[in-house]
């Protein structure tokens, strides 16, 4: 069931995943190589917190199963809403971001 | 699914799959295949034993305390562990003062056992007994709600084992601390000369 409340700011673990799945389709043990990667090893989840990320997600409406048929994993890609939470998401920490830098060229 | 990479196995795999069985059920049925399938590839890739359990150590834990608290069947169970805990804490802690002063039945624990009888009684007899009332009363709820509730049916223990692990060690201390006179005797007993002759130790203070 997707929530309707707009979930940000959103958990340096669920930004993560919704970047590892923007540009494709991964698998559990993949979203977990693309998160530590990704975050320059800040982020690192293991089976039980990425799973336990996964299901608040899938119940957010952020990600879904793909239909991709393998019979040893399970696929997950991003919905709609889960693109366009990411975005926001990118757009706030942008500009987050410019008025932090301001505040450091002023100080 | 099935697993098919399965080069890696070794016994990380199996007691991993083994402390699977912590999990609440709902979450269990829905990831366990993944989960195992995943750290079959954590495993493979991982340059030590060590650092695969220090890693995945860590994830057990968060991930367990998290899973259980989001879980309806762990709710009541989490609540009595959570009375349960300062008189665990406090038995750890008399165990760790003699341990390390060889001097029973001194330290903070004995003191506050003896200046505050009323509270200790509370502490670890009131807070437990609560939680063990909470367990009961959750089980008799799902009794009412779900008719195919059986506690003979197989698998009945692994999806209630946080549960049943409390109820047990409540009981236990139900059975064992039945008077307000006696959990300070007994405690006192325990920090004096250890478990040894728990049982005499027991009849006694009951008789006292």
């Amino acid at each position: 069931m997707a929530s309707s409340k707009k979930p940000l700011p959103l958990t340096p673990a669920v930004f993560h995943i919704l970047l590892a799945l923007y540009a494709q389709e991964r698998h559990g043990y993949d979203i977990m190589q693309r998160v530590e990667a990704d975050s320059e090893g800040s982020v690192k989840m293991g089976p039980g917190t990425l799973y336990g990320s996964i299901d608040r997600m899938v119940e957010a409406g952020l990600v879904a199963p793909s239909d991709r048929s393998d019979p040893r994993r399970i696929y997950y890609k991003l919905t709609a809403v889960g693109k366009s939470v990411f975005k926001a998401e990118t757009e706030r920490i942008s500009q987050t971001a410019a008025v932090a830098r301001r505040q450091l060229k002023t100080a | 699914m099935q697993r098919i990479k399965t080069d890696c196995r070794s016994l990380s795999s199996s007691l991993y799959e083994s402390f699977l069985v912590l999990y609440p059920r709902e979450y269990l049925e829905k990831h366990r295949p993944e989960m195992l399938q995943n750290f079959f590839d954590v495993e493979c890739d991982s340059s030590s034993a060590l650092r695969l359990w220090a890693f995945i150590s860590m994830d057990l834990l968060m991930s367990l305390t998290y899973q259980h608290m989001r879980a309806k069947s762990s709710r009541a169970a989490l609540f009595a562990f959570i009375l349960f805990l300062p008189f665990l804490a406090m038995i750890a802690l008399a165990i760790l003062h003699n341990a390390l002063t060889q001097n029973p039945g001194t330290g903070l624990v004995a003191d506050f056992v003896s200046m505050h009888t009323s509270l200790a009684f509370a502490l670890i007899f009131i807070l437990p007994a609560i939680g063990v009332l909470a367990i009961l009363a959750d089980f008799a709820v799902d009794l009412v709600r779900e008719r195919s509730w059986n506690p003979l049916r197989a698998g009945f223990i692994r999806d209630h084992l946080l549960a049943i692990g409390m109820l047990g060690l409540g009981i236990l201390l139900l059975l064992f601390l039945p008077a307000h006179d006696t959990v300070p005797c007994i405690l006192k007993g325990v920090l004096s000369s250890g478990f040894n002759g728990l049982g005499p130790l027991i009849q006694m203070c009951r008789q006292a």
